[in-house]
């Protein structure tokens, strides 16, 4: 009886179309954000992930012999903790050997690409003495701000990792005792 | 190689297993240690002489504890991978390599604890060298 009413004063057809402008506003509304994705919090995914991972590696023994590190290429000190975690934290600092010589591959990862992998790392290859590399790391990680936090333990990780390749290229020392004793 | 960070001595307060008591009358009756439970058991009552029993009292510091005599904590090694994690670890933990690893893989893993400067407790198993194994043969065949 009312809708044949509203028909009659053609106030269902008015009605209808502003429900349709409203829908197309949040549709388009939407769409914005997906394109822009919804950030998860870092705190939340490590909550999610620090008991289990795949780059977790766990050494179970009697309570306080277990063993935890991480496998993560850009968590310094392989540790399972948030503050080192790669996973969680949305900057972080990779240290490697680059492969060739004595050349160590330092990247960060970029905020704005975390839902793009292949382009997530901005990677820089130093090449130079120490010293210079040292630098370098201070002047990417701590001065312009990017994780002060890290700065100690990024360049622990780089001169664990030049003095490794600085064996790797000589040889170990005769009075290390750890010197390989295979015949070959 | 790498020095231990372990400042302190390591000590054990008691090396000794304790033995159940009265073990030693009986061959069911296991050295393995159970508490004794009875009404009237003189080692439960801690009279003088008796067997002792184990409390939390000879536990090792915390400090110490899980510590090796070398000065290392141990972590179990299964390939290289594995190993790189005890790269910012080398002054508390060494590797031991585990037990049913190949010698070809061995060799990779002993060659690179050296260049990260890790302490690798079992480094020379299964890699003897050549002349060494047909020593060690030659007197089995001859027996």
């Amino acid at each position: 009886m009312l809708l044949g009413l509203m028909n009659a004063f053609g106030l269902r057809r008015f009605r209808s179309r502003r429900i349709e402008t409203i829908e197309r506003d949040s549709l388009h509304r939407l769409q914005i954000q997906s394109v822009q994705m919804a950030t998860v919090p870092a705190p939340l995914i490590w909550e999610i992930v620090k008991k289990n991972n795949s780059f977790l590696v766990k050494q179970f023994g009697n309570s306080t012999a277990m063993v935890q590190f991480s496998k993560e290429p850009n968590n310094l000190y392989n540790a399972n903790s948030y503050k080192h975690s790669g996973l969680a934290n949305k900057k972080s600092v990779t240290i490697q050997g680059g492969g060739k010589d004595l050349s160590v591959v330092l990247a960060t990862t970029k905020t704005k690409k975390q839902n793009k992998p292949g382009s997530l790392h901005h990677r820089s290859v130093m090449k130079k003495e120490f010293r210079k590399m040292a630098k370098v790391v201070i002047n990417q990680v701590t001065d312009n701000y990017y994780r002060p936090d890290l700065t100690q333990a990024a360049l622990a990780r780089l001169s664990a990792v030049h003095r490794s390749l600085k064996v790797a290229k000589s040889g170990a020392k005769k009075r290390n005792r750890q010197a390989v004793k295979v015949a070959k | 190689m790498a020095i231990p960070l372990l400042s302190k001595k390591i000590v054990k307060k008691r090396v000794k297993k304790f033995k159940r008591p009265q073990s030693d009358r009986k061959i069911c009756v296991k050295p393995n240690w159970r508490r004794p439970k009875g009404i009237d058991s003189r080692v439960r009552r801690k009279f003088k002489g008796c067997i002792l029993m184990p409390n939390i009292g000879y536990g090792s510091d915390k400090k110490t504890r899980h510590y090796l005599p070398n000065g290392f904590k141990k972590f179990v090694v299964h390939n290289v991978a594995e190993l790189e994690l005890l790269m910012m670890h080398n002054r508390t933990y060494c590797a031991e390599i585990a037990h049913n690893i190949s010698t070809k893989k061995r060799k990779h893993i002993v060659e690179r604890a050296a260049q990260l400067d890790i302490v690798v407790t079992n480094k020379l198993a299964r890699l003897r060298s050549q002349e060494d194994e047909t020593l060690f043969e030659i007197p089995c065949c001859v027996a």
